[in-house]
């Protein structure tokens, strides 16, 4: 339960020593509530202090790090229900599952082009984050094999499903040192796999039939010593899944319900394309923090990688480019000049379109904080004066031959300003729309 | 209102235009039941999260009483995806996008149950593949977790 900014005061000193870096312990404890800063930076706090606190900053949903040094994913600590309330923090993983009942042989490409894919968008790399292993065959040596390729082959951090735990054993036994995500503690075998957990310093999954069953099975693993664990409450109607999704992460975060206070693991396989899909969508939107896929083609890969990345967007930190001249095509001293704001999403339609238009230019991004157009121009970002700076500061006047500066057409009405700003330059106002920037163009080239 | 229909009151991914509209309509005398709110629908890598979290808000602030914000709500999926590169571009131009033909179904298909989660009650659709597997998706989350 979050302590309030008076709760934590009262168990300060009260001295207003200042050697927290704060002036007083008021100012101090509504910091530590706003959990921007930690006990730790007061030399005087009392034993009561730490621990009262110390409980009440304990993530409401467990952070679980999977996979080696170097490529370690990390998912869980997230505080929101509703992305808008603050943001979703973890990116859920995509986990790529293999089974041992294949002859590996014909498995080695798939486990290859795995490791490649790597998505561009926006700026970003966007890739598969682990690989699962899924020991179908039930027996040991296969299991092992297959582990032992797919690590290796790929680097990335593994999720070993078994239900062998001969095979487990010599699967981790393996992977020593790596922290895979161990596939499964069962009401039925929790103290084994426990400790198998604990022998190879892994993180496990917990997986019941029930609710209910499944908090009793965490409640056990935590008293056993294990605190890394993901909940797995496996259904076959993704109703169902939606509808644990939210108990679990409701539960955890605005009842502190510890035994479900974990991350969780959906599983989007065995399907066709199009239900793959459309499931894994409900499973990111709806806190899955890692989604089991089994299906490597691009065109089912490419929505689920966007989405990810839309959805665990910060909604108060849009994603921007670096402000500055960026050539379209190759551009020459007489080739036209566009301006526009740096928010990531402006940038990469209007610079598209433009490549598009075979029509060479110059795009000079403004400063805007990441805002839009029409937002940067409302506060006050994407004015006359300050796209007048941005030009000035880019050197790019000395380079031309013809002063012509287009602007979006959504603020046509700054061009006034604009001229003023910048003496020597002819504003001409642009499309309002992205796509009608070709058309535009290649009319006025004759000028 | 003149000849009794329905209207789709649009507004441009805001929440506080969207519930000025609906008491402009309310105020005009537009029956309750006839309005269905547009928040104007962003396609996945297009404003996708903008148009999903404005209807996530809309809708909390409906179920806990705002009488101003609780109509059914209408996306546009369809032509949202087919105005986008991604939807429509040759796989020999972007090898990573994979297959053209499946590639706007899925798009489609994805912007779409994103913003049924969202709390869309009416989406429309263009791709007969994608209008399929909606309606598939909406029937087996209909019939609940049993």
């Amino acid at each position: 339960m979050a302590l309030t900014g008076l709760q934590i005061f009262k168990l300060l000193p009260k001295t207003n020593c200042g050697e927290c870096a704060v002036p007083t312990c008021m100012a101090f404890a509504m910091k530590l509530a706003a959990k921007s800063v930690d006990l730790a930076a007061c030399p005087y706090a009392s034993e009561e202090a730490r621990k009262t606190v110390g409980a009440a900053s304990k993530p409401p949903i467990r952070l679980v790090k999977i996979g080696p040094p170097g490529s370690e994913v990390a998912i869980g600590n997230e505080t929101v229900m509703f992305r808008h309330e603050k943001t979703f923090v973890h990116p859920t993983a995509f986990a790529m599952a293999f089974a041992d009942d294949q002859p590996l042989s014909g498995l080695s490409h798939s486990i290859a082009e795995a490791r490649e894919y790597c998505l561009e968008r926006v700026g970003e790399k966007l890739r598969l984050d682990l690989i699962l292993a899924d020991n179908v065959s039930e027996a040991v040596a296969p299991f092992v094999a297959l582990v032992r390729t797919a690590a290796g082959a790929t680097g990335r951090g593994m999720i070993l499903r078994s239900d062998n735990p001969e095979a487990l054993e010599a699967a981790l036994q393996t992977l020593d040192g790596q922290r895979p995500l161990i596939h499964a503690a069962t009401p039925a075998n929790a103290e084994s796999i426990a400790a198998l957990a604990l022998q190879y310093k892994a993180p496990l999954v917990a997986r019941a039939a029930t609710l209910d069953q499944l908090a009793e099975l965490t409640g056990k693993l935590a008293g056993l010593g294990v605190k890394d664990i993901v909940l797995d409450l496996p259904a076959d109607n993704p109703a169902a899944i939606l509808q644990n999704n939210t108990v679990i992460r409701k539960a955890a975060l605005k009842n502190t319900y510890e035994p479900l206070g974990y991350p969780i693991i959906n599983f989007a396989t065995g399907r066709d394309a199009a239900s793959a899909v459309a499931d894994a969508c409900t499973f990111i939107c709806k806190y899955a923090s890692i989604v089991v896929l089994d299906r490597m083609e691009y065109e089912a890969l490419l929505p689920l990688m966007m989405l990810r990345q839309n959805l665990y967007t910060d909604p108060q930190k849009p994603i921007q480019v670096e402000p500055k001249v960026y050539p379209v095509g190759e551009p020459g001293p007489a080739s036209p000049v566009l301006t526009t704001s740096n928010f990531s999403l402006t940038y990469f339609l209007v610079s598209g379109e433009l490549e598009n238009s075979g029509v060479p230019a110059h795009l000079v991004i403004v400063e805007t904080e990441g805002m839009s157009v029409l937002t940067a121009w409302a506060a006050g970002k994407f004015t006359g004066s300050r796209i007048a700076a941005a030009v000035k500061a880019s050197g790019i006047e000395g380079r031309l031959t013809a002063r012509r500066l287009i602007i979006p057409g959504c603020v046509a009405q700054i061009s006034g300003e604009l001229e003023e700003a910048l003496p020597g330059w002819e504003v001409l106002v642009g499309p309002a729309e992205a796509v009608d920037l070709g058309p535009y163009l290649k009319r006025n080239a004759a000028r | 209102m003149g000849y009794n229909h329905a209207v789709v009151a649009q507004s441009p991914i805001d929440v506080n235009m969207c519930k000025q509209l609906n008491i402009l309509l309310s105020n005009m005398g537009v029956p309750p039941e006839k309005i269905v709110i547009d928040p104007n629908t962003g396609a996945l890598g297009y404003g996708l999260e903008y148009t999903y979290s404005v209807m996530e808000r809309i809708r909390t602030s409906a179920l806990m009483g705002d009488g101003m914000l609780a109509w059914p709500m209408l996306v546009t999926p369809g032509h949202e995806v087919a105005r986008t590169k991604e939807s429509r571009a040759p796989e020999s131009d972007f090898p990573q996008w994979g297959k053209g033909p499946e590639r706007g179904a899925l798009l489609e298909i994805a912007t779409a149950i994103s913003l049924l989660n969202a709390g869309a009650d009416l989406l429309v659709l263009y791709h007969p593949e994608a209008a399929r597997t909606v309606g598939r998706k909406i029937q087996e989350m209909a019939q609940g977790s049993e």
